[in-house]
């Protein structure tokens, strides 16, 4: 009885899922509010909408909205997260995409200085051990150390700058609505 | 229920790997799995998408490796398709394209970027493998939920939960723990609201300082697997709500502990928040030495403790200090060990990237620097000399461990180092706290007085009767 009750049940699970499938294609509208595929058009954005990580600089793009009626200070401040989001996007994609070519040289180097053999017996690529390994992300390092204390100092200064802008912006907004409930 | 061969894909454009589901609980329980080529991953609890929790057999299960640590990262796979293994699980073999062969390449180092493979390998349920990956995926119901563009508005309901993980309340709860063993251990009168306020206090400056870190941190925590998902990285809060809460959370504690505590506690709490933020924050991209400046940062909160308890620091105070101190370069370097790869890509200087030997070796040195000193304890009137004894064998052996990190070190031994770490200081204090001084002390006897009595009583000639001759 057991034995037929499971498979009554997988036949049914089998069914369903068949059914699920094809609603599946017709259905796209996620019923979860706050979350979707693509952000909405400006009109009917409420609030900035943050995104996936982007693959190549690992960062997570926001798409910032323009309120109607925006005043000076809060313009000035998407200017700057906009800007500072650009700037952290083009280094880090530089940089991941420099990490992957030197990476790359490095095991086609090191793979010369062994013996051309690319691929084990067993089909799956072959890479250097966790010691040889080290030293490339040793020489990696200490190569982009410079730039990236230029990078770290920067960073820090807008960082801070956004958040000193964005502590004005929000007092002037608690100040205006204060103002306008009396 | 017979194994069965599932296929996961992590998402688009990553490769897939197999899992051999050798149990399987209900629908929201764990499921034990062995993936093909790699380590064993402990489980995986499933969930369903919550818009599809309506439907009883849902056709989508996502599927999350659960961290066996919190420096392995949490991957969230899909099972696109499966097939019944049968007995022969020598079919389910296969070479995996995703996985990298060398077993020494640590797993958690493979960030997204180092994948080779960027082809989409799926294979659908009737076999066939799929071509347009692509718009499957641009179907919200079908993308893992950290794929989708979401909102940024606060959820009020959940703020607790981010105001924990901004201050990472694990790591703040150590420190609050070796807080209280410093409190406990000093030898001046024990009150339980300045226990509980200058506890708060650490706790809430604790806080504070995690909070201002990982707000600078964000591009840096968003290139390394194991920080990916903090709060700020995804947007879940403005860094000026951080900024907010930490400011709060770390003048709150200040002014409770040199309000109700002591200024020296005060002081030693708000040197502490600068040292970590303004001083190591910065530091791990600039030079290795952000490791000993780190550890500093660590031996403070049991200088805390003792300063609310006696309102001076005694020389029990630093060897409690040094206790700590010493512990997290053994636990830092073996931590670090096995980020090598992501600590290079996102730029920090760590010793384990630009001086291996050097790591090793300092990891091994503090191991034995925690065995003298604890072994020397007693002299500070701190503990009874049991302690000194009961001790050892736990030092003897995380020296052990270090040792064989410094001889061979490799993902294993460093694990090993690590996990060990863990245990090691809480066993420790647990210790130490057994054999307080003032709790064995019939006739308050100064242990350094105690001790020279027994070296110079220790004479191998009978006593002779020198005054009959």
């Amino acid at each position: 009885m057991i034995r037929s009750f499971c498979t009554a049940r997988n036949a049914h699970a089998a069914v369903r899922k068949t059914r699920t499938a094809g609603r599946r294609k017709g259905q796209t509208k996620a019923s979860v509010p706050g979350i979707a595929a693509q952000p909405p058009p400006q009109s009917q954005m409420a609030h900035d909408w943050i995104g996936p990580a982007d693959p190549s600089s690992n960062l997570r793009p926001i798409k910032f909205r323009v309120p109607t009626g925006e005043s000076a200070a809060e313009e000035r401040l998407r200017q700057l997260r906009a800007d500072t989001q650009k700037w952290n996007q083009e280094f880090w994609s530089n940089h991941n995409q420099q990490f992957n070519k030197e990476k790359a040289d490095f095991i086609r180097s090191w793979l010369e200085k062994e013996d051309f053999k690319s691929v084990h017996t067993d089909g799956s690529k072959r890479m250097p051990p966790a010691e040889d390994m080290s030293e490339f992300y040793r020489t990696f390092l200490t190569e982009h150390q410079h730039g990236q204390l230029q990078y770290q100092r920067e960073w820090y200064k807008r960082n801070l700058y956004i958040i000193y802008l964005s502590f004005r912006v929000k007092m002037f907004q608690l100040v205006s609505k204060v103002l306008m409930r009396r | 229920m017979r194994p069965s061969v599932f296929v996961l894909q992590q998402r688009a454009g990553v490769a897939v790997l197999r899992a051999v589901v050798l149990q399987q609980g209900g629908r929201n329980s764990c499921v034990n799995v062995w993936q093909t080529g790699e380590a064993p991953a402990r489980c995986l609890s499933t969930w369903n998408n919550p818009w599809n929790r309506r439907r009883q057999s849902p056709c989508i299960r996502w599927y999350s490796s659960k961290a066996p640590s919190s420096i392995t990262p949490q991957h969230t796979y899909k099972v696109v398709s499966r097939d019944r293994a049968g007995n022969d699980l020598r079919r389910i073999l296969p070479t995996s394209a995703s996985v990298p062969a060398s077993s020494t390449e640590p797993l958690q180092g493979d960030s997204r970027q180092e994948t080779d493979n960027n082809k989409p390998t799926t294979i659908a349920e009737d076999g066939v493998p799929a071509t347009g990956v692509d718009d499957v995926d641009a179907d919200p119901e079908v993308l893992p939920p950290n794929q989708l563009w979401r909102e940024q508005r606060l959820d009020l309901a959940k703020l607790p939960g981010y105001y924990m993980k901004l201050s990472k309340i694990r790591l703040t709860g150590l420190v609050v723990i070796s807080a209280m063993g410093g409190y406990y251990m000093a030898p001046g009168s024990h009150d339980f609201f300045t226990f509980l306020l200058a506890m708060t206090g650490t706790g809430l400056t604790s806080c504070a300082a995690n909070t201002i870190n990982q707000v600078f941190e964000v591009p840096f925590d968003s290139q390394m697997d194991r920080t990916r998902n903090r709060v700020l990285v995804r947007g879940l809060l403005s860094p000026l709500h951080a900024v907010g809460f930490a400011t709060v959370a770390g003048s709150t504690g200040a002014l409770l502990l040199y309000n109700w505590i002591n200024p020296l506690t005060a002081a030693l709490g708000v040197g502490n928040l600068a040292l970590y933020t303004l001083l190591y924050t910065p530091m791990k991209r600039m030079s290795i030495a952000n490791t000993w400046v780190g550890s500093v940062v660590g031996a403070i909160p049991p200088l805390m403790g003792w300063a609310a308890c006696t309102g001076q620091l005694e020389a029990g105070a630093w060897v409690l200090a040094g206790i700590l101190y010493s512990w997290q370069f053994p636990h830092f370097n073996a931590l670090s060990w096995r980020l090598r790869p992501d600590y290079s890509r996102a730029g920090y200087c760590m010793m384990s990237v630009t001086n291996p030997d050097l790591c090793r070796r300092v990891a091994l040195r503090h191991c034995l620097l925690i065995t003298t000193i604890c072994s020397l304890a007693p002299f500070t009137n701190l503990t009874t000399w049991a302690f000194a004894f009961n001790s050892l064998p736990l030092n003897i052996y995380f020296s052990y461990l270090g040792w064989k990190f410094y001889e061979d070190a490799n993902n294993q031994s460093a694990r090993r180092l690590f996990m060990a770490s863990l245990w090691h200081l809480p066993t420790l204090l647990l210790c130490m706290f057994i054999c307080k001084k003032s709790l064995h002390d019939k006739d308050k006897k100064d242990n350094v007085k105690a001790f020279t009595d027994f070296v110079v009583g220790f004479h191998p000639f009978p006593v002779l009767p020198f005054h009959r001759l």
